[in-house]
């Protein structure tokens, strides 16, 4: 089949998708808008304890290392789609992006892993195999046969909840903070002093399940990362203490009766949504929170707060609807144009992938990728 | 080059809404199929009746008008035989056996259920039934009016399609005038759209309390009371029920352990049919050409049993394409003469590559994964896979001893999928391996031949470590597992013959985890470093 495909967002949902079209013979054209391909996922830390927690995290260093290798995808970072016009094929018009997004900068770290795309900032000492940032970036136009659109999530913002403090207080991080750091560092580092964190509190549902910030949904991932993280540091780590503060605690992968047994075990759950959270002399976060049965308010002290921030509509998502003339749900995501047709949109050859509709972890994302590229595939042979 | 026979047919098993909704998208593509039901009838799985049973009834009356569909109903499987690209399936029903050929294979078994009467105490009665038997009241138009309480089990808590299933029904029963009380431990609300469903359940009067413990169910004169304690007053509440409504646990279906014996198909420890690994995402199984989809692999929300069913058809549209010959590369081969027919190869393959060839030991190059493990398992050496072959390994060991530096030298058979990337990545970030590390790449860890292992230390070698997949990640299931007994085994010869056994050692690493290998591989050179010097 001699047909070009856009896949618009380079995290685990295009990469997947991607690859799966260029095993498909399938020319893509991948388009990400930061300096660095794998998304939220590339910077996950592995979960594992003495078996496998089933986290995913390793399949997007593998789906991100095949399609580096593949001769027929096309990669442009640093890139956005500025326009698109629709006569048969899909003209769209690309731009250098001139948002660096937050998250690079996090990431940094693993950007040279992500050979050959080293990016450079400045000009740090190995600049020779790295690429200057400021040379990255296609502008121009180009035809393409369909796009699938896998822009993800933004992570829910945890300055919104101002008495949670964060931002203002260093020992209180997010969750893809604390992925990144474990990636990185194998042990969780309480950032105020740099030693390693002894008592670790967990805030569920942070910009999920709340009518307040209009977000009524189930994040779904949180509680499986945030309890799969707490029993890989209790496995590694067996004299740290571990709280989590919860509202409702969602199954964990496969086996959740025993993971939800043995996680009992090893952590202390709160049923309590803190109030607040501040710091005290001895340089510890205080969490307070109502203890409903005992009718007062406790000051937990922690070497460090985790708030589990949940999946949040990519901010972009407004402009790229108008763009590509395809309706977002009342929550913001991109909706389906069915319930039973979980990749169509309202504009035929356009597709979508992954947490662009909604919440889903690393395996959902997968298997919605791949089929966004089957109903890809199947317009394509059809449009012959 | 060898040639190798596709038949383009495809069997799907089970005609709930996995069967039904693959059998859809497999005919989208194109190829003739047989829908096998085992008699639970062709029938939505009544967790999602309430969901979607007009999708369900459209797609099958849709299907039942098209000719390239057999519909065998009431049989049962009672052998089957092949591989990818021609499996033989033996169909019985009554006396009557069939032999039909499949060139691929989707199992989609429904899910069973079993109410939690028992969790309660009681037996179901005409004010005390299960879920499923209310959808099926509701659907004759015969809700039951009045006060009416939902038990969820708490002993193994309820999972987001059960708890969907039941918001379903109570908004229904609340709409017919009952009032409605549903008891959970934790508000399971995972699932696309859910969570708006309940608060528009609780906009609508359905009272949903949680509470850790599950509430008593005492029945007097067939009235049945629910009561509770409440933390807030600190005192039993009682409710006196007209009807109590007791969840349907979803059990996989109890044909599967029958399936997962037939086609060699490996289960996971509820009993569906993919195991809890990663590696099988979306809908592979051990062995190439069968696929597992929705409700048959896990408990899924609707949606992700769609997408597991356009994703099976994809793949059988990758493997089996327009069907007919295909030419394939020799990548494993026997040495006849060597081959004392042991069989040890056939009992370990996990992936179903080795059968048994009129007079002969043979395997199939095209459903061969190359993880390597029956040929370090063969007590004759007698197999070779020709990218790692014994020669190439033991050149490449060969190779690296010749130049050995001062500093103790230190080999790492490195699995593919795991150490050998995360090698890879600290190499990428400049984190420092230690210095006589030197890597040989293996398919899997289940590769690794004690062979390799006793001719790095007898070549010269300080140390030997393994680096594979941790446990339940290893894309051929058993692969470290074979590795680890191995080592554990030649530790101990180790020990009888006076070298340390500390100087062979396992690792388990994800390929995402460079840093942490580091670490991990910098203590143990540092322990086998003190042992040689
Ligand atoms: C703290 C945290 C921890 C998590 N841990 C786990 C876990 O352990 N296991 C698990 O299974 N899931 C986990 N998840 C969920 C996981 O992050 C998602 O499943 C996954 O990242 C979704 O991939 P995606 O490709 O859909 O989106 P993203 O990862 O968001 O990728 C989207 C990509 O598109 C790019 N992009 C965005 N807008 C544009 C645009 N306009 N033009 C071009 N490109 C654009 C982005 O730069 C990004 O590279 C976690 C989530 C959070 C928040
Ligand atoms: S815990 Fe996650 S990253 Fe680690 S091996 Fe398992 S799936 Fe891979
Ligand atoms: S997954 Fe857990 S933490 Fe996340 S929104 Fe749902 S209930 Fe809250
Ligand atoms: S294990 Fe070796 S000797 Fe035994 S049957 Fe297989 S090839 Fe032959
Ligand atoms: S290499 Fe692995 S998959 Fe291939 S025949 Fe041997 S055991 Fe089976």
């Amino acid at each position: 089949m001699n047909k070009k495909v856009m896949v618009v967002g380079g995290g685990i949902a295009g990469l997947s998708a991607a690859l799966e079209l260029s095993q498909k013979n399938i020319q893509v054209e991948l388009v990400e808008k930061s300096c660095f391909l794998g998304g939220k996922a590339i910077g996950f830390t592995c979960k594992a304890t003495d078996k496998c927690q089933q986290c995913g995290a390793c399949l997007v260093e593998e789906v991100l290392r095949d399609v580096v290798g593949q001769s027929n995808i096309n990669i442009h970072l640093r890139t956005e789609i500025d326009s698109v016009v629709k006569n048969g094929k899909f003209k769209v018009k690309l731009k250098k992006s001139d948002s660096i997004p937050k998250e690079d900068k996090v990431l940094t770290g693993f950007s040279k892993y992500n050979s050959p795309y080293k990016v450079v900032i400045g000009t740090p000492q190995d600049s020779k195999d790295g690429v200057n940032i400021d040379e990255l970036g296609t502008q121009g136009e180009l035809d393409v046969d369909a796009i699938i659109i896998a822009t993800g999530f933004t992570p829910f913002d945890p300055t919104a909840r101002a008495t949670y403090g964060y931002g203002t207080w260093e020992n209180v991080i997010t969750a893809l903070e604390l992925e990144n750091m474990l990636r990185s560092e194998v042990k969780v580092i309480k950032p105020s002093n740099k030693q390693r964190a002894k008592k670790i509190g967990f805030i569920q549902c942070v910009g999920s399940r709340n009518k307040e910030f209009n977000s009524v949904w189930c994040s779904e991932v949180c509680c499986p990362y945030a309890l799969r993280m707490a029993s890989m540091i209790k496995y590694r780590y067996p004299d740290t203490e571990i709280w989590i503060f919860f509202i409702d605690i969602q199954n964990v992968g496969k086996n959740y009766l025993s993971f939800l047994e043995q996680i009992n075990s090893e952590v202390k759950f709160v049923t309590a949504t803190p109030i607040d959270i501040f710091p005290d002399k001895e340089d510890k976060v205080r969490v307070a929170y109502k203890d409903d049965i005992e009718d007062k308010r406790i000051l937990e002290p922690f070497d460090l707060v985790v708030l589990s921030v949940g999946i949040m509509p990519n901010e972009d998502n407004k402009v790229l609807s108008k763009m590509i003339n395809i309706d977002l749900s009342e929550d913001g995501f991109f909706r389906e144009i069915d319930l039973m047709e979980p990749n169509l949109t309202s504009q035929e050859g356009i597709f979508l992938a992954g947490t662009t509709t909604g919440p889903k972890d690393i395996l959902n994302t997968i298997s919605h990728a791949k089929s966004a590229v089957c109903e890809t595939l199947t317009y394509l042979g059809g449009k012959k | 080059m060898i040639e190798i026979n596709i038949n383009p047919d495809v069997l799907v098993i089970g005609g709930g809404m996995a069967g039904i909704m693959a059998a859809q998208r497999i005919r989208k593509q194109g190829y003739s199929l047989s829908i096998l039901d085992q008699g639970q009838g062709f029938e939505p799985d009544a967790c999602y009746k309430m969901e979607s049973s007009s999708y369900y009834s459209q797609t099958i009356e849709e299907l039942k008008k098209d000719p390239s569909i057999t519909w065998i109903k009431e049989a049962q499987i009672s052998k089957v035989e092949g591989r990818y690209g021609d499996f033989k399936v033996y169909f019985k029903s009554g006396t009557k056996v069939e032999k039909k050929n499949f060139g691929a294979v989707v199992i989609a078994t429904p899910y069973s259920y079993v109410p939690v009467f028992d969790e309660y105490g009681v037996e179901p009665d005409h004010n005390i039934f299960s879920v499923n038997h209310l959808s099926k009241l509701l659907s004759e138009n015969k809700a039951p009016k009045g006060t009416c309480v939902f038990l969820t089990t708490f002993k193994e808590e309820t999972n987001p399609v059960s708890f969907k299933n039941i918001i379903l029904n109570a908004i229904e029963l609340g709409n017919s005038g009952s009032n409605v009380y549903i008891f959970v431990k934790n508000v399971k609300a995972a699932s696309p759209g859910l969570e708006k469903l309940i608060l528009h359940a609780k906009e609508n009067g359905i009272v949903i309390i949680k509470s850790d413990k599950p509430p008593q169910l005492i029945v007097e004169n067939k009235c049945p009371n629910v009561i509770f304690y409440d933390p807030l007053i600190k005192k039993d509440i009682q409710i006196s029920a007209d009807y109590v409504i007791i969840e349907d646990k979803i059990i996989p279906n109890e044909k599967n352990q029958e399936i997962s014996d037939l086609f060699g198909i490996h289960t996971d420890s509820n009993g569906f049919l993919q195991t809890n690994n990663v590696r099988r995402i979306p809908v592979f199984t051990n062995r190439k050409g069968i696929f597992v989809v929705g409700s048959a692999a896990g408990i899924k929300p609707l949606p992700y049993i769609l997408t597991d069913a356009i994703d099976a058809s994809c793949e059988i549209q990758g493997l089996i394409k327009e069907g007919g010959k295909v030419e394939i590369e020799e990548t494993i081969s026997i040495d006849q003469e060597k081959c004392v027919r042991c069989l040890t190869c056939y009992r370990v393959c996990p992936h179903g590559a080795i059968y048994w060839d009129v007079d002969r030991v043979a395997i199939s190059s095209l459903v061969c994964e190359g993880c390597g493990i029956c040929s370090a398992e063969c007590p004759m050496n007698a197999i070779q896979i020709k990218e790692y072959s014994d020669d190439k390994i033991k050149g490449q060991l060969k190779d690296i001893l010749k130049s050995k530096g001062d500093g103790p030298t230190i080999i790492g058979f490195c699995c593919k999928n795991s150490a050998f990337e995360a090698v890879k990545g600290a190499k990428d970030l400049g984190v420092d391996l230690p210095e006589g590390f030197k890597v040989i790449k293996v398919p899997c860890a289940g590769k690794i031949d004690v062979d390799y292992v006793l001719e790095a230390l007898v070549k010269g070698a300080d140390g030997v470590i393994i680096g594979a997949c941790y446990k339940d990640n290893c894309k051929s299931e058993k692969g470290n597992i074979f590795a680890s007994y191995r080592i554990e085994n030649l530790k101990k010869s180790l020990a009888q013959i006076g070298i340390n056994p500390n100087r062979v050692e396992l690792l388990h690493v994800a390929s995402n985890m460079p840093r942490e290998f580091c670490l991990k591989l910098k203590e143990l050179t540092e322990k086998i470093t003190d042992i040689t010097s």
